[in-house]
């Protein structure tokens, strides 16, 4: 028997090469759902080395696209600077008319708020600025053709801009409620104290100084200025500024205070002329 | 084989994958001998089969066996000469390796049913592998030199 084997080994090792594929394909070709021992050995054997292989060739094409074919990138580059230009440009305008949207909806809640005042909605397009940076004068987009006249205030929502001082066809100029020269009727709000804000004409900083006739009565920091209207320039409400935590400066029998103004001057973008004051005002009704 | 697939995927090519395994297979028919080199040739298939995935364990262990065999028988019988012999040798064992698929595709793999394919890629598939057959034969007798004496048999080193 052995020798029978042994002599026709190459016979009986050949036939067991060629069926035993067979059974392996006979037993893997029925339809199953789990696999096989040989399949999870495959798997085992193989998928790390197709992993380990993959990985080598995915490290080699990021260095070839990365590093060595860069033919076009500069283009590219160009092309998308552009593009980043364009869609930096586009979304400056949109934070601009988000700002914008922003206060016009301040303006018109503050008309809603003085139904008695009659306004002309105006933006500033212009400023007279000082080396300090500190704006002297501004022009705005309403003059006498729109019915804007000499001496008429000039207001935001927060306060007191100040009064025209020239106004010519679709353009008139602010003087500021700190300018020299410029004087307002006020009261300390909320208490029986009447005074002058009067600008400090300071070309470097933004100032005005309130003088209270009275010295008995003392005035406290964080005291808010509003308009009286004794001056008959300024209808009554309108904030003009607020008192810093300083010390008054006597002066010819009078205390002068400082006075910080409650409109931020450089940011200054749209104002309401107030061109008339109605002695009744309109039933506004509710806003929905 | 286990650059095959993820190269070929990378570049794209992964219709015209070329069998390499197969040239092996018939370098080992004409070089070694049969039972050593029949365990080769069943060991090399059931790699395949391991990197191939979609075919049953076993499709191309008695693909190689077979044409191992074959090779074995012919080896003695003609004399492959020169390159373009040798390019045609192995598009012949591509057609006849494919008809096998086909075959016991048939009669094992209750889920193929793409015939028609493989009758039309049959050809193709051939004309792909052959062309890379004088550098797999080359690589072997290298690496074949590398640990035995040459019998003078090869078609690169005489």
């Amino acid at each position: 028997m052995f020798r029978f084997f042994s002599r026709h080994r190459v016979k009986f090792i050949s036939f067991l090469l060629l069926v035993l594929p067979l059974v392996m394909l006979w037993h893997h070709g029925k339809q199953r759902n789990e696999a096989t021992v040989y399949e999870s050995t495959l798997i085992r054997i193989i998928s790390p080395a197709q992993h380990g292989v993959a990985n080598v060739l995915n490290a080699l094409r990021l260095v070839w696209s990365d590093y060595i074919w860069l033919v076009g990138v500069q283009q590219e580059n160009q092309k998308l600077q552009r593009h980043n230009e364009v869609l930096t440009g586009m979304a400056q305008d949109r934070e601009q008319f988000k700002k914008e949207n922003r206060r016009l909806k301040r303006l018109l809640t503050y008309k809603g708020e003085r139904p008695d005042l009659v306004t002309i909605t105006a933006r500033v397009v212009a400023k007279d600025v000082s080396p300090y940076h500190r704006v002297l004068k501004i022009k705005i987009s309403a003059g006498t053709e729109h019915g804007i006249r000499r001496y008429q205030p000039v207001i935001t929502p927060s306060g007191v801009v100040g009064h025209i001082e020239r106004a010519v066809g679709h353009y008139a100029e602010v003087k500021l409620a700190v300018d020299a020269g410029s004087r307002i009727s006020v009261n300390v709000a909320d208490r029986e104290i009447k005074g002058i804000v009067a600008g400090s004409g300071n070309r470097n900083v933004f100032a005005a100084s309130f003088e209270a006739p009275d010295p008995r009565r003392q005035i406290r920091p964080g005291d808010m200025l509003v308009t009286n209207g004794e001056d008959e320039r300024f209808p009554k409400g309108l904030v003009v500024g607020y008192i810093p935590d300083q010390p008054p400066q006597p002066e010819e029998g009078i205390l002068r205070y400082v006075v910080v103004p409650s409109v931020s001057f450089s940011t200054l973008e749209e104002v309401l002329v107030v061109t008339s004051q109605l002695e009744r005002p309109p039933d506004m009704g509710r806003l929905p | 084989m286990a650059l095959e697939s993820p190269l070929l995927q990378e570049l794209h090519l992964s219709f015209f994958a070329p069998d390499l395994a197969l040239i092996v297979v018939v370098w080992v028919s004409l070089n070694m001998e049969t039972v050593s080199g029949g365990v080769t040739c069943v060991l090399l298939g059931f790699l395949k089969d391991g990197f191939t995935m979609v075919v049953p364990v076993g499709m191309h262990m008695e693909i190689f066996i077979v044409i191992f065999l074959i090779g074995r028988f012919f080896s003695g019988r003609v004399q492959v000469r020169g390159l373009v012999g040798l390019i045609v040798t192995i598009a012949i064992a591509s057609v006849l390796a494919s008809m096998f698929f086909a075959l016991l595709s048939l009669l094992f793999d209750r889920t193929f049913g793409e015939f028609d394919l493989i009758v039309k890629l049959m050809v193709p598939y051939a004309a792909v592998t052959a062309p890379f057959a004088p550098l797999i034969f080359y690589l072997l007798d290298r690496v074949d030199r590398l640990f035995h004496r040459k019998s003078g048999d090869s078609i690169f080193f005489s």
